[in-house]
């Protein structure tokens, strides 16, 4: 790829993170240049590189520090900034900083409600602007005249008299005027968001004279004159008064706009949709308090396109109840042909009816939605925060709205053993077959009756899936029913469920993901009924029980004749001890040619990570352990080398106590594949850890290997060469 | 311009290729050709693709003729490779290489997206030096020049990872 043509490159480019842009200007000449506007794209104090090159002060900075830190910033800013796209403002000196750099490429900036308002002490003021006309004096103007006059002599700053009068003579430019001069500096814009924060008074629209909760006729075609500069702008945020004004108008000027975030909505009890434009371009809406469902059914009415909205909360009182209108004939109807004049939708389209993604924060609004007869037929998504704790409300919600395809409505934390009961009377379940794909019930300690079953019978759809315990009879069905699986995630009780998670691993062939507590399978059944289809497996955690082993006590006599140096059998124990150890080893040895096959494993947890729990609450470790082993090994002897393949192995869980691996078979598994994680060697029989102190580099290449486990959680990626010491 | 029409197209080593109106308007370096000049009923001549790699680039074209968004830029660059595309990627570094250059010649965004995406993915969680070799390219920096670029990149953060 010498000749990598440039214009690919950058398009390459444009998908990495910022860390890997690094990475590759170390490449080559080429490369160096060509990755230097991804490296600084995106400017924000809490995100690298800016964060370790500007090195922040903490908020009790001294003056000296904090000269320097501005010094700093604009010395990178004259170098990088040419190459920012993207800026998220958190602090009063990166505003100063980014208005004075004139920077004049942006697609996105992001100002954080922590901006003063006021520029008050003279130093941090904008005394003159470099290379910038001094502002006409426009003070014994009329306002409408200063309006004019700023708008036709612009790029001059915008009038004093517009923003803050009470800042110092001596200063010629407030912040305020210095923020807007860099919005329209900037006609690149997509992305404009003030973020506001609960008690602050946001700028800068604050500042506009007259009144602070209407907005005024100068500030309004000031609006106006800002966002007709910015033709590319698809989203914005902004606080009110200047919300309401471009909200109003998001159906007659602000056709561009198609995600707005409304900042609060006590507007709408005052009847703000009423006067407002419907608009056939707004996709994304946020509200951000609470509305009334009448304001529900005046925003579908106002806005037919909406596919996504965010809603805080809802208030739908008992007896409201939403009536579409009729349907209409030809014949011109007066109230059908008002609907249709101020919303220009055509009369058939129900209300709402492209909304796909529904945020409410609480689940039990989306059931009073469902309850007051509004439908949302396209309804794909809901992802609430306050969620359910019984199961009943599944059906009413897949009931009301059967196009959803993902679901996580489930308090996950629900630790109550009758959490699933309800899912058992098959009565409220739907009749028909739902569109369901992704389906997260509990993260885990939930407990499931057999009604989870019966819920799988209507979801075959269903890619991805995650419940808490269930019982053998649910996983029957989900190899049953639910033959399009990806993503699996179940708790079964230790002992229960071989045959039917066998079922599961034959029936669903794009099974990529299974992982969960007790998943066990019999040896016999792997090795012998081994049909599995899902050859693309990527994380499994599955134990494989019943394996011929050595008893303990036929482990002791193969050590201690290990021991003495012998490998020929003596007496009856010795020689049933070595003919055991022969047949467990061809056992195993069929087993790990069978798991090789799966080629694309990148996380395999042998042990279970309830024998981790009990090797820490007992006072069992691996040396003391005294029922019969049944596992696999992992030992070379047994048959390890098998697996060599398994070249994407990252994570291995080997936390039962009966493995016997020992140190030598780790370091093989850490040669042979690029491990970066290995959890429960502490409980092995043979303690590596003890061996690992004997053998310095032994101990080193673990240590290593383990710190590369915690590196790449924190960091995402980390330079292989590294791995291979 | 009909549904059914058919367009005519030569690979570079001459081979002809015989694909439907609506898959080669897939390739807006070929659709913008076919609405200026209008179907000359000759075989167009792509000397920049070789046969397989063609065959290859078809082959992507038939799979999402019936995408509804694939012309509409796809805005998010993060999300997931769809499994089918996933596939169609497993291709040995060449030939994604070569693909890369047709979809850029032929104008095929949703093809490059895809073949950049995927050789991003392959250049993620690597060292300069594993770049280097995965690429096949030739360190040209001197060992001071090295240096420089790693102080310009801001040293701590770089090298503490």
């Amino acid at each position: 790829m010498n000749r990598i043509p440039l214009e690919v490159l950058l398009q390459i480019a444009s998908h990495l993170d910022t860390h890997s842009c690094f990475v590759c200007r170390n490449v080559c000449h080429l490369w160096a240049e060509a990755f230097i506007p991804f490296c600084w794209h995106t400017l924000d104090q809490l995100r690298s590189p800016w964060k370790l090159v500007l090195r922040s002060p903490g908020p009790s900075k001294t003056p000296e520090e904090q000269e320097q830190w501005t010094m700093r910033l604009r010395s990178l800013l004259r170098r990088y900034g040419s190459h920012v796209k993207e800026i998220i403002i958190r602090d009063d000196a990166l505003l100063d900083a980014v208005i004075k750099a004139r920077l004049s490429r942006l697609e996105s900036l992001t100002i954080c409600g922590i901006v003063n308002r006021y520029v008050c002490d003279q130093e941090s003021a904008f005394m003159a602007v470099e290379q910038q006309q001094p502002v006409n004096s426009l003070t014994s103007l009329t306002p409408a005249d200063a309006d004019i006059s700023m708008l036709e002599s612009w790029p001059q700053l915008p009038s004093r008299l517009l923003f803050d009068t009470g800042i110092p003579k001596q200063c010629l430019m407030s912040r305020t005027q210095g923020c807007w001069q860099l919005i329209m500096n900037n006609p690149g814009l997509r992305h404009l968001e003030f973020k506001s924060q609960a008690g602050y008074t946001l700028f800068p629209l604050m500042s506009f004279p007259l009144s602070t909760t209407l907005i005024s006729a100068i500030s309004a075609t000031f609006l106006d004159s800002v966002l007709a500069r910015l033709p590319h702008l698809t989203h914005l945020a902004i606080e009110q008064p200047a919300a309401d004004h471009v909200f109003r108008n998001l159906g007659t000027r602000y056709h561009n706009i198609t995600s707005f975030v409304y900042p609060n909505t006590v507007e709408f009890g005052n009847g703000i949709l009423s006067t407002t434009v419907g608009s056939t371009t707004l996709r994304r809406l946020k509200l951000q308090e609470r509305i009334e469902a009448r304001n529900l059914v005046e925003l579908g009415q106002k806005f037919p396109e909406l596919r996504e909205l965010s809603l805080s909360s809802l208030q739908i009182y008992a007896y409201y109840q939403y009536t579409p209108p009729p349907p209409l004939d030809d014949n011109v109807n007066v109230n059908g042909d008002y609907i249709n004049r101020i919303t220009g939708v055509s009369k058939e389209a129900p209300l709402l009816s492209k909304l796909e993604y529904l945020f409410i924060s609480n689940i039990f609004d989306i059931t009073s939605i469902s309850r007051a007869g509004i439908k949302l037929p396209a309804l794909k998504r809901i992802d609430p925060t306050i969620k359910f704790r019984t199961l009943a409300y599944l059906w009413v919600i897949l009931k009301a709205f059967p196009t959803l395809a993902y679901l996580d409505a489930m308090e996950t934390h629900s630790t109550d053993a009758r959490y699933g009961d309800a899912l058992d009377p098959a009565s409220v379940k739907p009749s028909s077959r739902l569109h369901l794909k992704t389906l997260i019930l509990s993260h885990g300690s939930a407990r499931f009756g057999a009604g989870v079953g019966g819920m799988l019978e209507v979801m075959p759809m269903l890619t991805r899936l995650e419940l808490g315990f269930v019982p053998a009879s649910a996983l029957a069905s989900m190899a049953r029913n639910c033959k399009h699986l990806e993503h699996l995630r179940f708790n079964v009780a230790q002992g229960e469920g071989h045959k039917e998670l066998n079922l599961i691993f034959e029936a669903c062939s794009k099974l990529r993901i299974c992982r969960g507590k007790g998943h066990e399978i019999l040896a016999e059944d792997f090795v012998h009924n081994h049909s599995w289809t899902c050859l693309d497996l990527q994380e499994l955690d599955l134990k494989i029980v019943s394996v011929p082993r050595m008893t303990l006590a036929q482990e002791c006599v193969w050590d201690a004749m290990r021991q003495d140096g012998r490998s020929n059998a003596k007496t009856l124990e010795e020689k049933e001890a070595v003919a055991r150890r022969e047949l467990s080893h061809q056992f195993q040895r069929s087993i790990y040619k069978t798991l090789a096959k799966y080629v694309n494993l990148r996380h395999f947890n042998l042990g279970g990570p309830e024998s981790i729990q009990s090797a820490k609450e007992g006072v069992l470790t691996g040396a003391n352990h005294t029922t019969t082993p049944d596992c696999l090994e992992l030992t070379m002897e047994s048959g390890l080398l098998e697996l060599a393949r398994l070249s994407r192995m990252e994570t291995l869980g080997v936390g039962g106590l009966s493995h016997r691996m020992s140190t030598q078979d780790l370091m093989w598994m850490c040669e042979r594949w690029p491990l970066k994680k290995v959890s429960g060697i502490e409980y092995l029989r043979s303690d590596p850890s003890e061996q690992l102190k004997t053998d310095k580099d032994l101990l080193d290449r673990v240590k290593i290997n383990m710190m590369i486990s915690e590196l790449t959680v924190n960091n995402r990626s980390l330079s292989p060469s590294h791995r291979r010491l | 311009m009909s549904a059914h029409s058919q367009i005519l197209l030569t690979s570079s080593e001459g081979t002809e290729f015989l694909i439907d109106r609506d898959i080669a308007d897939k390739s807006m370096l070929l659709k913008c050709m076919l609405e200026d000049i209008g179907e000359i009923g000759q075989a167009v001549p792509l000397p920049n693709v070789s046969g397989p790699i063609l065959t290859k680039v078809i082959e992507y074209c038939t799979h999402h003729r019936d995408d509804p968004n694939f012309l509409s830029a796809n805005d998010d660059v993060t999300a997931d490779i769809d499994e089918w595309d996933l596939e169609y990627c497993k291709v040995d570094q060449g030939t994604l290489y070569e693909l890369i250059l047709a979809a850029n010649y032929l104008d095929i965004k949703p093809l490059m997206d895809l073949t950049c995406k995927t050789v991003a993915n392959m250049i993620k969680a690597k060292s300069p030096e594993e770049i280097r070799k995965t690429f096949n390219i030739t360190n040209d920096f001197t060992p001071e020049e090295e240096d420089q670029v790693r102080r310009e990149n801001g040293k701590d953060w770089v090298d503490e990872h």
